[in-house]
C-alpha cells in the first residue's frame, strides 16, 4: 500500500511542478526585465544576460533541465542569487518549521482540551463562552491582527515589532521573545478550527447507542469520555492533524512577511514577483511533499486508530 | 588663451603650467576648501560602535558585477571604493583610490597615479595590476558586468594601460561630456582573487552571499563579517582602509525588515538606526513620536504617465495619443497640486520637465509645470474635434467613447494613488479611465517588449545628475525610450531633433553650452508631451539621535556616502526614549 | 439569540447588496479639500463641500462609510458566488466519487489532492498577470471568484466523499439498494439531507475567503483596482500605520466586517447531538 502511495505522490509531484512551471512562463516578463529599469544598462547587454540565463528557451525545454537536475538531486540555481536553490532554501525551511510547529503545539495545546471541556459541558455556559471566542477569532483575519500587533509592539518599549532576533544576539531567550507574536497569531487562526472540530466530534460522538449504553450500564463519565468518545472523535481529528502537517511550510507565508520572520515566506514572495523559476519551484514541492506526507501519517494514525478502516484498506 | 607673442614652444610650456595649476586646483586644492567653506563641518569621530540600517528585501549578492538590484549596490558601495568618486555633497569628483588624476588637454587620456601602500581588506596589496584587471572584467563581453555599458563611448570600450606599477593610463575613443563622472561608483577588483574565476569563465558564481568573508575582499571602509540568510548582513572595519583612522564604525549591520511600515515599526523600538527614504505619508507620525526626519527637498526622480505611442497600441487609443492636443489636455486636466499635497502632504515637487528641481545644475529654469484647468483641457479636446455627448462621455471624430486604461506596478504605493487621482481628473472631462495594477516586471514587460498596453504611471531617474545617463530615455533608438523604444529611425521630427541634441551635448566639453542644448530637449518634451512629468519626491531620511555626522544628500547613497565618517554617540537614556 | 443573529446577518447582507440605495455619496467621489477628515454627524459652516460623513473621509476625500457598503456589496457578491460555485463543484464530484467508486474515485480524490497543494494566493498571482490588460472590473471580480472557487472545491469534495461512503453502509441505504433503488434516487432521498451540516460548515469556511484573498492580494498591492472599493483593499490598508493613526473612522469599518464575520458563524456555531450522521473519514 506503501508502495502505491508513493508511486501515486510521484506522479502527483510531476502534475503540480509542471503545471506550476507553466503557469510562471505563461505570465509576461522575466527578472531581466527589472534590470531594463536601469538607464545606464543597454537592452542588448539584458537580452544577451537572458540568453545567457537559458531564458529564451521554451517553456518545457526548461522543465525538462529542471526534471533532469533534480534527478540529479540538485534544484536548479536562481537567477537572482546564482547560487544553487537548496542552500537558499535550507536555513529558511529550519525558520519557517520553527515557527509553524510552534504555532501549530500552541493552537492543539489549547484547543483539545478547551474542546473537551466544552463537550463535556455542551450547551452550559462554558461552552458559549469558547463557542464565543472562536467565532470571534474565526471572524478576524489573522493577518489584520498580525499587522495590528506589530503597530502595537513598536509603540510599546519592550516587544519586539518584528525579526527572529534582535541586533545585539540574545541567543534562545531573544529567539522566543521574537516567536511570541508571531506564533500568537498563526495559533489564533489555527485555534478556532482545531477547537470547533473536536468539540463537535465528541459531542456527536457522546451521543452514539454504545455510549449511551455504558453510560446507562453505569460505567464512570471520565473512563467514558476518555475511553469511548476520545477514539471516536479521534478520526476527524487526526484527517485534520494530516491536513494540518500538509500546511506546514506554506501556512505561514504572509505571517512572515508582516512579521519579517526570516522563513520562506519573504523569500517565495519575491520570487514568484520576480519569476526566478526555480526558486519558485522548490518550495511549491517541498510542500506538495509535505502533503503527501501529512495524508499518509494521517491514513497510517487512523489504521491504527480505527480496526475498522484497518480491515477495509 | 592668447597668445601674446609666444613662441611655439614657449606656449607649449605654457599650457603645461597653466594644466597642472589647474588639475592641481580641482583636485589638491578645492576639495578640502570646498569642505572647509561650503559643506557641513566633519567633525571628528570617536571609533567604536554599530549603526544598524533597514532593507527592504536582502542584497542578492556581493560580486560587483552581479549587483543589479538596490540592497545589493548599497551594501557593495560600503565594501569597495572607487579610484575615483563624486563627492555627493559638492558635486565635484575627487581622487580616492587615485592620489593624482592628470587629464589631458582635450579630455582624451586621464594619467591616474595611485595612492601608495594601499592594501587590500585581506591585506594583500593594490596597485596598477588590479586597476588594469578591473577595467578588464568591466569591459569584456562575455562577462555581462552592469558596469560595461557607462564605459562605453559611441560603443567603443574606453582602453586602460599601465604605466607603471602605480600609474596606469585610460584612453577614451572619443570626447564625452562627463569625463571623470564615468569613473564614479566602479569598485576596483582584487586580481589575487578573481583572475583563476575569470580566466575559468566562473565570474558570475563566486562571491554570492554564503560565500566566506575571507575568500573577499575590497577596498572599502568595511569588510564582510557575517550573512545570516532573511535576516542580516554584518559588515565590520576594514583595517587596511586608506583612510585611517577612518572608519570609525565598528561595524554596519544591514537588517532585511521588509517593506517600509516594518521599517519603521523596528526603528521606532530602537532596533533601526537609520530608515533612507522615508515615504511622505509617515513623516507625520514620525515627527509627532519626535523623531528627527529630514527634508532633503527633491530628489532626482521624475514621476510621470506616459502615453503608448507605439503602433503595437490598440485602435482607440492609437490614435487618440498621436494628437497632440489631447496629451496636452490630459496635462492640463491633472490636478498635480493635489497630488502633492494628498498623495505627499506637501512633500513633492511637481514637474514641468522630466528634470527635477533637485537637479540645480541641469534644471531648465524658465519651464514651469502646468497648472490645473479642466476648462484649458476641455477646450483643447473640443478643438481636436472631441465632443461630449449626452451622458457626460467623451467622444472622437467617429463618435468612439474615449476609454482607455492606466497601468501602474504594485510595488510603488505613491504611483498607485497617484494613478486614482488621475482617473478622477481625467472623468472629470469625460474619459473613462480603469487602473490595472501589475507586477512591476509584468508592467516593464508590457512598456518595453510587448507594448500592450495603453498609458502607465512609471518613475525614473535618480542615478546621476549628468543627463548623459539618460542617453537611452531620450534618443529615439534607445532601449528606455519608453513611449517608443527602439525606434530604427525617429517615429517624429521632434525625436529626431531630440536625437541630434543629446548626441552633440554627449561630447560637448563646454558646460555652457551643454546646459543649453539639454534645456532645448526639456523644452522639446514639455511641449509634445509623451510622457506627461508629474512630481519629483522629497528625500526624507529618518535618524536615531546617536548617529552622528551623517550628511544626507540627494543623491545615491543617501546616507551611506560617507559610511568612513559616519560614528555613533550612545545617547543618554533620556535622548533615547525621545527617539521612540 | 440565534433568530436574532440570523435576521441581522439578513439585513445587513440586504444594506450591502443594496449598496448603491444606502450609500450616502458615490463609491468613488473624491471631495480633496477634506481629505482625511474625522467622523462628523454635522454640517460644520465653512467647508466645501458641506456634507456630513459619518465615518469620515479617506486620503483622497471619499466618504467612507459609502465605500464600505459598496465594499461590502462586491465582497458579499463575491463570497457567495465563489462559495455556491465551489459547493456545487465539490458536491458533485464527491457524489460521484463516493458513488461510483472504483477508478472514478481514486482520480477524482488524486485530482483533489492536486489542487489542494495549488494555494490559492500562489494560483492568483500567476493568474492575474496572464490576463489581457483590458480586464474590466466585472473581468477580474470573476476571476477572483473563479480561482477561490477553483482552491475551495477540494476539501468539500473530500469531506463529502467520506460521508458518501459512509452512508452507503447504512442498514437502511443497503435494504433499499436490495429493494432495486438505483443509485441516484439513494443519493438524493437518503443521502443528501445528511450532508446539509456538512455543506453549511464548508460554506461558512469558504465565504469569507475572497475578503481575505483580496486582502493578501492587496497587501502585495494587486488586489481589485482602485477606485473601486472593496472590503479587502480595506483591510489592507490598515497594514499602513499613517492609516491607522489617522482617525477612528478607518478603523470602523473593519469592526462592521468582524461584526458581520462574528454573526455569520452564530446560526451554525453548535449543532444538536445526534443529529450529525458519522464522519469517520474513512481513507482510500
Amino acid at each position: 500500500m506503501i508502495w502505491r502511495r508513493v508511486l501515486q505522490t510521484m506522479l502527483l509531484l510531476l502534475a503540480v511542478s509542471a503545471a506550476w512551471f507553466a503557469l510562471l512562463a505563461a505570465s509576461p516578463g522575466d527578472y531581466f526585465d527589472l534590470q531594463r529599469l536601469d538607464p545606464r544598462v543597454s537592452a542588448a547587454t539584458v537580452d544577451k544576460l537572458r540568453a545567457e540565463y537559458g531564458l529564451t528557451k521554451p517553456w518545457w525545454v526548461r522543465y525538462g533541465d529542471w526534471l533532469v537536475s533534480v534527478a540529479h538531486g540538485e534544484m536548479g540555481v536562481s537567477i537572482v542569487y546564482n547560487e544553487p536553490v537548496a542552500d537558499l532554501l535550507l536555513p529558511r525551511c529550519a525558520n519557517t518549521l520553527l515557527l509553524t510547529l510552534t504555532s501549530t503545539a500552541l493552537a492543539w495545546g489549547l484547543a483539545l482540551p478547551a474542546g473537551l471541556w466544552a463537550a463535556v459541558r455542551r450547551g452550559g455556559g462554558i461552552d458559549h463562552v469558547w463557542n464565543v471566542a472562536a467565532g470571534l477569532l474565526l471572524a478576524i483575519p489573522e493577518l489584520l491582527l498580525g499587522t495590528l500587533l506589530v503597530y502595537w509592539a513598536a509603540g510599546s518599549a519592550r516587544w519586539p515589532a518584528g525579526g527572529m532576533r534582535s541586533a545585539q544576539d540574545g541567543g534562545l531567550l531573544d529567539i522566543l521573545r521574537h516567536l511570541a507574536l508571531p506564533a500568537g497569531v498563526l495559533a489564533a487562526g489555527l485555534f478556532p478550527i482545531v477547537f470547533r472540530h473536536f468539540r463537535n466530534a465528541l459531542a456527536e460522538a457522546s451521543g452514539l447507542p454504545f455510549v449511551r449504553a455504558a453510560r446507562a450500564v453505569g460505567v464512570s463519565p471520565p473512563r467514558i469520555w476518555l475511553h469511548s468518545v476520545l477514539r471516536v472523535a479521534a478520526n476527524p481529528m487526526i484527517s485534520l492533524l494530516g491536513l494540518s502537517i500538509g500546511g506546514i511550510l506554506s501556512s505561514s507565508l504572509l505571517a512572515e512577511v508582516i512579521f519579517g520572520w526570516p522563513g520562506l515566506g519573504p523569500l517565495f514572495v519575491e520570487a514568484v514577483m520576480t519569476k526566478d523559476t526555480y526558486l519558485v519551484l522548490a518550495p511549491v514541492m517541498f510542500s506538495a511533499v509535505a502533503l503527501a506526507v501529512g495524508n499518509l501519517l494521517a491514513d497510517l494514525l487512523l489504521m491504527w486508530n480505527d480496526p475498522r478502516i484497518r480491515a477495509a484498506g | 588663451m592668447s597668445r601674446r607673442g609666444r613662441s611655439r614652444g614657449c606656449q607649449k610650456q605654457y599650457n603645461r603650467i597653466i594644466l597642472a595649476w589647474r588639475t592641481s586646483f580641482y583636485f589638491l586644492i578645492l576639495p578640502p576648501l570646498a569642505t572647509a567653506l561650503g559643506a557641513q563641518t566633519v567633525q571628528r569621530g570617536m571609533r567604536g560602535g554599530t549603526l544598524v540600517i533597514a532593507q527592504r528585501s536582502e542584497p542578492k549578492t556581493l560580486n560587483p558585477l552581479l549587483s543589479r538590484d538596490a540592497p545589493s549596490r548599497e551594501v557593495l558601495g560600503r565594501l569597495s571604493s572607487d579610484l575615483m568618486s563624486v563627492n555627493r555633497q559638492t558635486q565635484k569628483v575627487e581622487p580616492v583610490l587615485a592620489e593624482w588624476v592628470h587629464p589631458s588637454a582635450d579630455g582624451l587620456h586621464y594619467t591616474v597615479h595611485l595612492r601608495s601602500g594601499l592594501r587590500f581588506s585581506d591585506g594583500q596589496p593594490f596597485n596598477a595590476d588590479d586597476v588594469v584587471f578591473s577595467f578588464q572584467v568591466y569591459l569584456d563581453e562575455k562577462v555581462h558586468a552592469v558596469q560595461r555599458d557607462p564605459l562605453l563611448i559611441h560603443e567603443k570600450p574606453v582602453t586602460v594601460s599601465k604605466l607603471d606599477g602605480q600609474t596606469v593610463r585610460i584612453d577614451l575613443p572619443g570626447r564625452y561630456a562627463p569625463g571623470e563622472r564615468m569613473f564614479d561608483s566602479l569598485p576596483m577588483l582584487p586580481r589575487h582573487l578573481l583572475e583563476a574565476a575569470y580566466r575559468e569563465g566562473k565570474l558570475n558564481q563566486v562571491w554570492g552571499l554564503s560565500t566566506k568573508p575571507e575568500a573577499m575582499a575590497g577596498l572599502g571602509p568595511f569588510r564582510v563579517k557575517e550573512y545570516r540568510a532573511g535576516e542580516r548582513l554584518v559588515l565590520e572595519r576594514n583595517p587596511y582602509y586608506w583612510k585611517a583612522p577612518q572608519p570609525y564604525l565598528d561595524e554596519i549591520v544591514f537588517l532585511f525588515v521588509g517593506d517600509e511600515d516594518a521599517q519603521i515599526a523596528r526603528f521606532l523600538t530602537g532596533d533601526v538606526d537609520l530608515v533612507n527614504r522615508v515615504s511622505a505619508r509617515n513623516v507625520g507620525l514620525l515627527r509627532a513620536r519626535g523623531v528627527r526626519v529630514e527634508d532633503l527637498g527633491p530628489s532626482l526622480e521624475y514621476n510621470f504617465l506616459l502615453f503608448n505611442l507605439t503602433k503595437d497600441a490598440s485602435p482607440g487609443p492609437k490614435e487618440w495619443f498621436q494628437i497632440k492636443a489631447f496629451r496636452q489636455a490630459v496635462s492640463a486636466a491633472i490636478d498635480r497640486d493635489g497630488i502633492v499635497k494628498l498623495v505627499y502632504g506637501g512633500l513633492a515637487s511637481p514637474l514641468a520637465s522630466p528634470v527635477s528641481p533637485g537637479n540645480k545644475a541641469w534644471l531648465n529654469q524658465k519651464l514651469t509645470a502646468g497648472k490645473h484647468s479642466a476648462e484649458q483641457a476641455k477646450k483643447l479636446l473640443s478643438e481636436s474635434g472631441f465632443t461630449r455627448d449626452k451622458a457626460g462621455e467623451l467622444r472622437d471624430r467617429n463618435g468612439k467613447t474615449v476609454e482607455f486604461t492606466i497601468a501602474t506596478g504594485a510595488s510603488s504605493q505613491e504611483r498607485s494613488a497617484m494613478a486614482t487621482m488621475i482617473q478622477a481628473d481625467l472623468q472629470a472631462i469625460g474619459m473613462k479611465v480603469q487602473i490595472v495594477p501589475l507586477e512591476s516586471r509584468s508592467m516593464v514587460d508590457r512598456i518595453l517588449n510587448t507594448h500592450q498596453y495603453d498609458t502607465a504611471v512609471m518613475g525614473l531617474g535618480g542615478a546621476d545628475p549628468d543627463p548623459v545617463f539618460e542617453t537611452n530615455v531620450w534618443k529615439s533608438a534607445g532601449g528606455m525610450h519608453v513611449w517608443n523604444p527602439e525606434q530604427k529611425q525617429p517615429a517624429t521630427s521632434w525625436e529626431a531633433e531630440i536625437d541630434r541634441l543629446m548626441d552633440e551635448q554627449a561630447s560637448e566639453l563646454k558646460q555652457e553650452k551643454r546646459r543649453e542644448l539639454y534645456n532645448r530637449v526639456q523644452e522639446i518634451v514639455a511641449e509634445e508631451m509623451p510622457l506627461i512629468c508629474l512630481t519629483s519626491p522629497h528625500v526624507l531620511v529618518a535618524a536615531q539621535p546617536r548617529v552622528k555626522n551623517l550628511r544626507p544628500t540627494i543623491f545615491d547613497h543617501y546616507t551611506l556616502w560617507n559610511s568612513d565618517e559616519l560614528f555613533v554617540a550612545e545617547a543618554k537614556t533620556k535622548e533615547r526614549s525621545a527617539g521612540r | 439569540m440565534k433568530h436574532a443573529a440570523k435576521w441581522l446577518i439578513v439585513g445587513m447582507a440586504a444594506a450591502l447588496l443594496l449598496a448603491p440605495l444606502f450609500a450616502p455619496y458615490g463609491e468613488e467621489e473624491q471631495n480633496r479639500s477634506r481629505a482625511q477628515e474625522a467622523p462628523s454627524w454635522q454640517r460644520v459652516p465653512g467647508t466645501e463641500p458641506a456634507r456630513i460623513f459619518l465615518l469620515g473621509t479617506d486620503e483622497y476625500g471619499r466618504d467612507i462609510f459609502s465605500r464600505f457598503l459598496y465594499g461590502g456589496r462586491l465582497s458579499v457578491a463575491g463570497g457567495i458566488t465563489a462559495t455556491l460555485l465551489a459547493l456545487s463543484f465539490g458536491l458533485a464530484v464527491g457524489g460521484a466519487a463516493g458513488l461510483g467508486g472504483g477508478w472514478l474515485d481514486a482520480t477524482l480524490m488524486r485530482t483533489s489532492e492536486l489542487f489542494l497543494s495549488l494555494p490559492w494566493l500562489y494560483l492568483l498571482l500567476a493568474l492575474r498577470a496572464i490576463l489581457p490588460l483590458r480586464l474590466s472590473p466585472s473581468g477580474a471580480f470573476w476571476m477572483m471568484v473563479t480561482v477561490i472557487a477553483l482552491a475551495g472545491w477540494a476539501r468539500p469534495a473530500r469531506l463529502i466523499r467520506g460521508m458518501v461512503l459512509s452512508a452507503q453502509d447504512r442498514p437502511y441505504v443497503r435494504m433499499a439498494q436490495a429493494m432495486g433503488a438505483g443509485k441516484g434516487y439513494i443519493f438524493r432521498q437518503h443521502i443528501l439531507p445528511q450532508l446539509r451540516g456538512v455543506i453549511w460548515a464548508q460554506a461558512l469556511v469558504i465565504f469569507p475567503q475572497f475578503v481575505l484573498a483580496d486582502m493578501a492580494l492587496s497587501f502585495l498591492g494587486l488586489g481589485v483596482a482602485e477606485p473601486t472599493a472593496s472590503w479587502g483593499g480595506m483591510l489592507a490598508g490598515l497594514r499602513h500605520f499613517a492609516v491607522l493613526e489617522s482617525h477612528w473612522g478607518r478603523v470602523a469599518p473593519v469592526v462592521l466586517m468582524i461584526v458581520f464575520f462574528v454573526l455569520l458563524q452564530m446560526p451554525a456555531s453548535d449543532e444538536p447531538q445526534g443529529t450529525q450522521p458519522r464522519m469517520p473519514e474513512t481513507i482510500q
